[in-house]
């Protein structure tokens, strides 16, 4: 498979270019530098720093379906290895960054028999239909509504959040930003490129109501979705 | 079905699907029920949310949107160079034929033979699954409800709920015969079956195709939502994801694009979030272990510059939420989508159908609505609906797409107005005729002295006006007139300005 192929179909940018400025009234005027619209916060921001976010967070993340405990740095591990344990996954992937909080993780499943698949060696998502666990920590989180936030990286997976039944994300309160206006700021000065190629905002177990309206999680991606708020890590 | 559910023949006549869904009591249960929680759902949950703020929030939305398609050129051409910047490829199809022959070269380009798709209203709109079909590439819709719709044969019927018209024993059946499963009328069971076959296919996939909720001129990015996680399946395993996006999808900035994830779920289903809001920025990174190698983003005209054009630009607002559809009494009462023989239907689908196809080939939408106003209340970015369906009546008066009788009835009216004699008249005569075939109520005795007790009501109307007294009666208009009365009271009376 090359990318090296032309699509010589369509119209090109030019021409297609020109319709759009035609329909606007002005088919000779290259686009002129426009300043977007300001947003007034007054009317848009449903949560701001003054908010008590990990309470906030937790509210609107069980709202969502979510299954929320909380807990400190001091008590994670036992907190961890009784979720673990309460969960009691035979395959887990793992997509935490590399640090103390993997090693917790990866020790909490290790008491429990429950074995770590290396998701990275198949590429792909492949390796996380075998796994009845993905546990992720989280790009960031956002009170407002309750949402975990993923990002794909070299250590974190698309799959890891969608895949297996049950996703287990540990968020540490630093992580949470009051509204999305704030987890939606592209700073000045950053290229596309340095984004991400995957955000993805998660707000509750995957769910369906096409069938007569009755809801139905776990149509495609998990159907229980568990948080662990750790209260006093940034 | 002989006949497409949303590409009939035409012109195309709204009554005989409207009047058969109108007989079908279940559907009418269904239909009202689904989109009367729904609509009550949206007033509730944003009151919850943005309380007093609510109207302001859809005002800003809206003025967000009308900005950039009032500058439209300017954000494409940044939407391209962000996009292209990070690693996607972007291309450009002027209508239908030519999105699809995109959409076909990059499946041959690649030896594709399985695509799964997320939902998109623009590739329903060109029509490209059967062209994929005919190169022998198997698409499968991977929205639950879009799934069974194409098991089944049949067309989406509400532009975010698709199978609003369908019971869970279609989809039992659906089941039974096209997967071989075992017969179950229960959802969850049923949910299951689903969830265990798109597997299967997801990982074979060799082709990912979405729509896009929105793209962000800032970043190149593209923004899907849904609820199910399929568009995630569908646009992280296979190697090459393409995008089908109509160009109005533009919001200016990440911050932008804030706003209108404030509104979109609340408004489309009474949710805070959709459960998955996905940013894609180009294809997998270096480093990455997943996601495609390719991102295509097909730019999608297909009759929107003409929309672009002023007056109709703030159609192209619209984020496809489809409150206004839940809100809509005539869809409702029609049966939902179907009746609107086309890919959009409810108020937003009554007035860009007309555009996109021809007012000739579609007579009867702008007038499938009441003027009611629930619309325009419901949408989160505010588009005046009631306002574009009045233009495009006037417009299909001008263009003589309105039947001989109408107009003729129209121009007696305007005739009978304009002379005070003429309307004197025509004032005696209707009074005398409706009272000549009104009957009381009770004794059903005719041409009795009346008392006001004893009002007198028209039970069969001949001509146009039986379906009116079909399901109710109308009152006859009393003996004297107002005038007479008014006369009557005296100058005394009329100086003194007040009531009784
Ligand atoms: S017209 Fe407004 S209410 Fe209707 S689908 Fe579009 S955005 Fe939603």
């Amino acid at each position: 498979m090359s990318g090296e192929f032309s699509v010589s179909v369509g119209l090109d940018r030019q021409a297609f270019m020109a319709r759009v400025r035609a329909a606007l009234g002005r088919p000779d005027s290259p686009p002129a530098a426009v300043s977007p619209p300001d947003i007034d916060e007054s009317v848009a921001r449903l949560a701001g720093p003054r908010d008590d976010l990990v309470a906030l967070f937790c509210q609107r993340a069980q709202a969502a379906g979510m299954v929320v405990h909380a807990t400190t740095s001091a008590t994670l591990r036992v907190d961890l290895a009784a979720a673990l344990e309460a969960l009691a996954p035979r395959a887990a992937c793992v997509s935490v960054a590399e640090g103390s909080l993997r090693e917790t993780v990866l020790e909490g499943l290790r008491r429990i028999g429950c074995g770590a698949i290396d998701w990275r060696a198949k590429g792909g998502l492949e390796a996380h239909y075998d796994a009845d666990l993905g546990v992720t920590d989280v790009w960031a989180a956002v009170a407002e509504s309750g949402s975990l936030v993923l990002a794909s990286d070299a250590v974190h997976s698309r799959g890891t959040f969608l895949v297996p039944p049950v996703h287990l994300a540990l968020v540490p309160a630093g992580a949470i930003a009051a509204d999305l206006l704030d987890l939606l700021a592209f700073p000045e000065g950053r290229t596309p490129a340095e984004l991400p190629a995957a955000v993805v905002l998660v707000t509750g177990p995957s769910k369906t109501a096409d069938i007569e309206g009755i809801l139905i999680t776990g149509v495609h991606g998990p159907r229980e979705v568990h948080v662990l708020v750790i209260r006093d890590a940034v | 079905m002989t006949e497409h559910p949303l590409h009939p023949r035409l012109p195309f006549d709204m009554k005989p699907r409207a009047a058969l869904a109108a007989e079908d009591a279940l559907l009418q249960q269904f239909i009202f029920t689904a989109t009367h929680e729904k609509d009550r759902g949206r007033v509730r949950v944003c009151q919850r949310a943005f309380g007093e703020r609510y109207d302001a929030l859809r005002g800003l939305a809206g003025a967000i949107k009308q900005h950039t398609l009032d500058h439209l050129d300017s954000y494409l051409e940044r939407f391209i160079d962000r996009a292209e910047a990070a690693g996607a490829r972007v291309h450009f199809a002027a209508d239908a034929e030519q999105a699809n022959a995109i959409g076909a070269r990059i499946a041959e380009a690649h030896g594709c033979r399985l695509c799964v798709k997320s939902k998109s209203m623009v590739t329903e709109e060109t029509g490209l699954v059967p062209v994929l079909e005919r190169l022998g590439v198997e698409v499968v819709e991977t929205d639950l409800g879009e799934f069974i719709i194409q098991l089944d044969h049949d067309a989406p019927s509400h532009i975010v709920t698709p199978m609003i018209h369908k019971d869970r024993r279609s989809v039992a059946r659906a089941f039974v015969r096209e997967l071989g499963a075992e017969y179950t009328e229960d959802p969850e069971r049923l949910t299951r079956i689903a969830r265990e076959h798109m597997r299967t296919k997801y990982r074979r996939a060799d082709l990912g195709i979405s729509g896009a909720n929105f793209l962000v001129a800032e970043t190149g990015s593209i923004v899907l939502c849904t609820n199910e996680g399929n568009a995630d399946f569908s646009v992280s395993g296979p190697p090459v994801h393409v995008v089908f996006a109509g160009i109005e999808k533009v919001v200016p900035a990440l911050r932008h694009l804030a706003v209108f994830l404030k509104l979109l779920a609340r408004s489309a289903t009474a949710q805070e979030q959709t459960v998955y809001t996905t940013i894609i920025t180009g294809p997998r990174r270096p480093a990455d272990h997943d996601g495609p190698g390719e991102v295509h983003v097909v730019l999608v005209d297909n009759g929107r510059t003409e929309i672009l054009r002023a007056p109709t630009r703030e159609l192209l607002r619209c984020i496809r939420c489809g409150a206004c559809l839940n809100a809509c009494p005539v869809y409702r009462k029609v049966g939902g989508g179907h009746a609107y023989g086309a890919v959009y239907s409810g108020p937003i689908g009554a007035v860009i159908t007309p555009l996109f196809k021809g007012i000739e080939n579609y007579p009867d939408l702008p007038r499938a609505s009441s003027l009611c106003g629930a619309c325009f209340e419901a949408c989160p970015v505010k588009i005046d609906l009631p306002r574009q369906l009045v233009w495009l009546r006037r417009e299909s008066v001008e263009q003589k797409v309105t039947r001989w009788r109408e107009r003729l009835m129209y121009r007696l009216w305007a005739a009978t107005l304009e002379r005070p004699w003429a309307f004197g008249l025509a004032r005696f005569l209707q009074r005398w005729l409706l009272r000549w075939r009104a009957r009381s109520r009770d004794s059903g005795s005719q041409g009795q002295r009346e008392s006001p007790l004893d009002p007198r009501w028209m039970t069969a109307l001949p001509g146009p006006g039986r379906g009116w007294t079909e399901c109710r009666d109308l009152l006859a208009p009393p003996s004297g007139t107002f005038r007479k009365w008014w006369r009557s009271r005296g100058r005394g009376a009329e100086s003194k300005g007040g009531g009784p």
